[in-house]
């Protein structure tokens, strides 16, 4: 398993912080004493009081962590009773180092005890502030990582119902024509009612992969514009041009199938006269292939609706492919255009 | 009642035929594909009853009946649009959803047939030589709502530069008409050319009350006052004396 994230994040805070804190002792002790006190004697006796800091410390690291992860909310009562017990042990390790080490002659009296108590205990207030607040401010961010992730998922789950959503004006419109046909011609009612059920069918089904073959889409596409076809007869006219190679690229499921029901619902519906509508999947030569869905008309500047399923095709190609792959939408002689750019096929 | 067909897809207009075909007093005397072409078949054909598709290319079915002078009885006809029929002030309004169930269309030109007969009914104990006319009704478009009203339900049209502001109910919508265009349909032994700005509705005439200019106040129910021009008051005092 390889750990892609972030150097920052792969460090070892913990023993970053725990290192750097208790090294800052030993220098503070080098720093304050006259530089010809500076003897073998003196240098064993800071380390070992780092020693024993680091030591203590981490056990009760340890022992907080697991009450944390227990859940049990530590009181502030219970932290400053724990900082008293830390820094009269330290004490305690560090008069036996004295005693053992000498590192500034024999031990005298025990006039030095209440400094040296109040200094440890100093010492682990720190200590401990320093850890609660690194605490607090970890619990925040997985606290706001929690809810960014709650988010995702609930943004995820509308996407899947707006592309399971079947166009209601489409479907009962094709109720009707297939009514209407089972009376003028059986067989043509037969065959749209198999294609109702294909396009219903992918609708229904697509929305459970991220993307599918383009082929699959293509399929569905040409199920549905046959069915409108029979609904806008001469209106309508069709051209699908896939490059050879292209079967397999991967799209959004419905992302074709959106553009190309606005464009008949522009192009088509819209018009007395219709449209062609046309097709064209083509790969170009930097690598990046260009899907296209054109038809005679005008960009309307108030066509709310084409908005929204142009920002959800959007959002879904970005979710599905990644930030390489776009979608725009222009006007020229007549003709608008969708163009939906995907990065190179791997 | 006379009838014509408005929708763009040849299959639907079959499927409409097919389920007059059960109510022989209908007459389909006409078919459209597109508003315009609906609009030529409605002036020349004055059918008693419209048939029309809601969404339709170059313009909706509204717009078509709000280009329109009068408005037929019509049943629309659609296959899902919801927000386009929540835009309407439902209480005049009857619509089929498609696939059009037959009992559905029975109950529509059953309602229908009953509102037509009642306007004509209506229209006969006024003028009978205007009783056409005033059988019918206007479609008001103002903006994103729609409203059907009968003439009879109107009180005031006032003028609003290019367009004129309707009183009925508690509506008062702008529709795209001058007043004269507005006054040349008008039945005028009901509608009453007040001023430059306005034209009443006499049945809902109040009080009557000479001003100082020589002129009338008129007070109309729910308390709407129009002024009558001197030049028009001897015209009203006439009027009102039949």
């Amino acid at each position: 398993m390889t750990d892609d994230r972030p150097l920052i994040a792969r460090l070892n805070w913990y023993w970053l912080f725990q290192l750097a804190g208790w090294l800052f002792l030993p220098v503070l002790l080098i720093a304050m004493t006259p530089g010809d006190a500076h003897t073998s004697r003196m240098l064993a006796i800071a380390f070992w009081g780092m020693a024993a800091g680091l030591l203590i410390s981490d056990t009760w690291h340890r022992l907080l962590k697991r009450q944390i992860q227990n859940g049990v909310r530590v009181s502030w009562k219970a932290m400053m009773a724990a900082i008293l017990v830390l820094g009269t042990i330290h004490t305690a390790v560090q008069t036996v180092g004295y005693l053992v080490i000498k590192p500034f002659g024999e031990v005298h009296g025990v006039a030095w005890v209440p400094g040296a108590l109040m200094f440890w205990w100093g010492v682990y207030l720190v200590w401990n502030t320093f850890y609660m607040a690194v605490q607090s401010l970890r619990r925040a961010n997985r606290l706001e990582q929690e809810a960014l992730r709650l988010e995702i998922s609930a943004k995820d789950a509308e996407l899947r119902a707006l592309q399971a959503q079947v166009n209601p004006h489409f479907f009962f419109n094709s109720m009707n024509s297939v009514r209407a046909l089972v009376y003028e011609d059986r067989d043509s009612a037969a065959l749209m009612i198999d294609q109702l059920a294909s396009v219903m069918r992918y609708a229904l089904q697509s929305g459970q992969h991220d993307t599918v073959p383009l082929a699959a889409e293509i399929e569905a596409v040409q199920a549905y514009l046959a069915i409108e076809k029979i609904r806008f007869e001469e209106r309508m006219r069709v051209s699908v041009e896939i490059d050879l190679g292209l079967e397999q690229v991967r799209i959004p499921p419905m992302a074709l199938q959106t553009l190309v029901e606005n464009a008949v619902k522009y192009g088509v519906e819209a018009s007395p006269t219709g449209s062609e509508i046309r097709i064209r999947a083509q790969r170009m030569d930097d690598g990046r292939i260009h899907i296209e869905i054109a038809n005679l008309g005008a960009i309307l500047p108030f066509a709310n609706s084409t908005k929204v399923g142009l920002v959800n095709t959007r959002k879904r190609l970005a979710l599905a492919l990644g930030s390489n792959a776009s979608l725009d939408l222009t006007e020229n002689s007549g003709w608008v255009r969708a163009t939906m750019t995907l990065p190179e096929a791997a | 009642m006379r009838a014509i067909l408005i929708d763009d897809e040849r299959l639907a207009r079959a499927e409409l035929r097919r389920l007059l075909a059960a109510h022989p007093e209908v007459e389909i005397v006409g078919e459209a594909a597109n508003a315009a072409d609906g609009i030529q078949q409605i002036a020349a054909l004055k059918p008693d009853l419209v048939f029309l598709d809601v969404q339709m290319p170059g313009g909706s079915g509204f717009d078509m009946l709000a280009a329109l002078d009068e408005a037929p009885e019509v049943i629309f006809t659609t296959a899902f649009d919801q927000y386009a029929l929540q835009a309407f002030e439902v209480n005049a309004l009857d619509y089929l959803q498609k696939p059009i169930q037959a009992a559905r269309m029975a109950a529509a030109l059953q309602r229908c047939a009953l509102r037509h007969g009642r306007a004509l009914a209506y229209a006969a104990a006024g003028v009978p030589a205007v009783a056409p006319m005033a059988a019918r009704k206007l479609f008001i478009k103002d903006g994103e709502r729609c409203w059907f009203v009968g003439l009879q339900d109107v009180r005031l049209f006032e003028s609003d530069g290019n367009y004129t502001r309707v009183y009925f109910d508690k509506h008062k919508p702008l529709m795209l008409r001058s007043l004269n265009q507005l006054e040349e349909r008008l039945d005028p032994q009901r509608f009453f050319r007040a001023s430059r700005r306005h034209i009443v509705n006499l049945d809902y005439v109040d009080q009557v009350t000479p001003n100082d200019a020589g002129g009338l106040d008129l007070l109309l129910r729910d308390d709407l006052e129009v002024e009558v021009s001197r030049r028009r008051a001897a015209q009203f005092k006439s009027l009102a004396s039949l």
